[in-house]
């Protein structure tokens, strides 16, 4: 009898996700190609040429150093303004200010994306008028390959920072006041305060959220699609940007599918790592 | 000496908490001037903040276009799919946190771990899978996996929720002959009402937000304003169109800063996953 309250639940899953991946895994052993009529087993070769693509190597290469350039960014932006926001003793006015400043993580990616593009337009966006005040020259930043990484990177700093902030200045707060009181008490500078009461108590909850937001940076696409489209080049081609990429437009789906379980191998190993410290953090 | 070193300290949380307002404001303030704005007007230098607005580009989006009705499936699509992951993921939490069952752990991490999956990995299954079913381009397309996604949420949080009341109310009613759906129907859902529509809030908003799958599954009839919101994007002939482009992110914009603006404190909960406790 209990049983029949996971079940319909547990259908869901098993139909919705379940049986689409083992789907997955199949198609991926297959030469698969959309549109051509037969298909054959062809085991694990899909999966050695994924290795020997260098788009595949490209995009690794491209969702690794945005990972890992937004991800501490982000951190270390969201650190500094929830320390700045507890400083702050005014109750009425962190109610008000809070927010407005988490508001942009609440914004669909793709808007985000469309915003920022039409600011970084070449020809009217207004960071490029505003250089021109300056007297400097017009910069195409989404056409150019050093700077669309960078503008993608902004954008996702923009974003994801108050996702830090939030998490962390509820951290701050959960910070038994008495560790507070002692050092001052006994005179540590802030740098002391920070690195010796604050810094433990919040190590476990910035691994979590480290873990959680890499996590989702590794999935990245909503806004290379908008911003980029990949480009120029292949510069901002990230992981699920080259599979859906292999997919939809080269049409081979097995090779696409064998991308796709790398991408999820990735994954995977980073979740067991947040699992393991949600099993540490919940005591 | 201290005293100095405080207010400094409190003045430069002030400058640095001010810059982020700027910062996180900015652009959003800049589009909506943008939608009010005329062709000429964007491209003005320098750029212009005070000017004669015009509703031309409102006017463009909302009577001209089919924008309203991809908001439509949006609405239909998020709505549907929230229902579904509440309802289920209310009757898994309640399973979970009350019952005895086998390897309730593992099941509650599967569950999780939806969450986790890259939809890049998904979209292939899926669309061949639903190209077999005859669903493209429908709202099932997308209410079917959303659901799944947003159930690893739900059941989360409302585990945790649920776990917080003690389990003697329930058994008293269950002792007075009350049955299980009663439980949940007049104690429980009571109880955990903020928290319950909080999750449903922000399940209702991520939902509204996907566009990688709602990209792929769907063409015309069924596409959410996700996607559709991309048509004021320049490409190929099609020119820039900063003005509709701007009236288009705001319109999308606004329900999401609307819920998001009531329910705030709760969704902070959501976000931490009930791992920080006040």
């Amino acid at each position: 009898m209990k049983y029949l309250f996971i079940l319909p639940g547990l259908l869901l899953v098993l139909f919705v996700v379940v049986y689409p991946t083992a789907f997955l895994y199949y198609t991926s052993l297959t030469d698969f190609r959309m549109g051509r009529p037969a298909t054959h087993f062809i085991g694990l070769d899909n999966f050695i040429k994924v290795l020997g693509d260098p788009f595949f190597w490209n995009s690794l290469r491209a969702t690794v150093v945005f990972a890992l350039t937004t991800v501490p960014i982000e951190c270390i932006l969201g650190l500094l303004i929830a320390m700045a926001c507890a400083n702050i003793r005014s109750e009425r006015l962190s109610t008000i200010l809070r927010p407005i400043l988490v508001f942009p993580v609440m914004l669909t990616p793709v808007v985000v994306g469309m915003i920022w593009v039409i600011l970084f337009n070449p020809d009217y966006g207004i960071v490029n008028i505003a250089l021109n005040m300056f007297g400097l020259t017009s910069i195409p930043f989404v056409s150019d390959p050093f700077w669309a990484p960078i503008v993608v990177a902004l954008v996702d700093v923009w974003q994801w920072t108050p996702f830090f902030m939030l998490i962390l200045t509820s951290g701050l707060y959960a910070i038994p006041s008495e560790y507070l009181e002692t050092a001052k008490v006994d005179r540590l500078t802030s740098w002391m305060t920070f690195r010796y009461v604050i810094l433990p108590f919040l190590l476990p909850l910035i691994t979590f959220t480290l873990l959680v937001r890499l996590i989702d940076a590794f999935k990245i696409y909503d806004v290379i699609y908008i911003m980029t489209y990949g480009g120029p080049g292949i510069s901002t081609e990230v992981l699920s940007f080259r599979i859906w990429k292999n997919m939809f437009l080269e049409r081979s789906v097995g090779y696409a599918a064998a991308f796709s379980i790398y991408l999820l191998l990735i994954v995977v190993i980073l979740a067991n790592l947040l699992q393991k410290v949600i099993k540490k953090v919940m005591r | 000496m201290i005293t100095l070193r405080v207010s400094l300290r409190k003045w430069v949380s002030w400058i640095v908490l001010g810059l982020f307002v700027v910062w996180s404001l900015f652009p959003l303030f800049w589009t909506v001037l943008t939608s009010f704005k005329t062709i000429g007007q964007v491209y003005a230098v320098p750029p212009l903040i005070v000017f004669p607005p015009t509703l031309d580009n409102w006017d463009y989006v909302i009577r001209y276009t089919e924008f309203p009705r991809f908001y439509l499936n949006t609405l239909i699509i998020a709505g549907l799919s929230t229902l579904l992951s509440m309802t289920l993921g209310l009757f898994i939490a309640y399973a979970l946190a009350r019952f005895d069952i086998k390897r309730k752990d593992d099941i509650a991490f599967f569950i999780l771990s939806q969450r986790i999956i890259p939809p890049a990995t998904l979209v292939i299954p899926f669309y061949v899978l639903f190209i077999t079913l005859g669903i493209m381009d429908t709202y099932w397309a997308l209410i079917l996996p959303y659901s799944v996604v947003n159930l690893a949420f739900s059941t989360w949080i409302l585990r945790s929720l649920i776990e917080e009341i003690p389990s003697e109310l329930d058994d008293s009613a269950l002792l007075d002959g009350a049955s299980i759906l009663d439980v949940l129907r007049e104690i429980i859902v009571p109880q955990i009402s903020i928290g319950f529509v909080a999750t449903a809030v922000f399940i209702f908003a991520l939902s509204s937000n996907e566009y990688f799958l709602a990209s792929l599954l769907t063409g015309y009839r069924a596409r959410p304003v996700s996607v559709a919101v991309t048509m004021f994007l320049p490409v190929g002939v099609r020119g820039a169109m900063p003005g509709p482009a701007s009236v288009a992110s705001i319109l999308m914009l606004l329900p999401s800063m609307m819920l998001f603006t009531f329910f705030q404190r709760y969704i902070v909960r959501g976000l931490t996953f009930g791992i920080v406790r006040r």
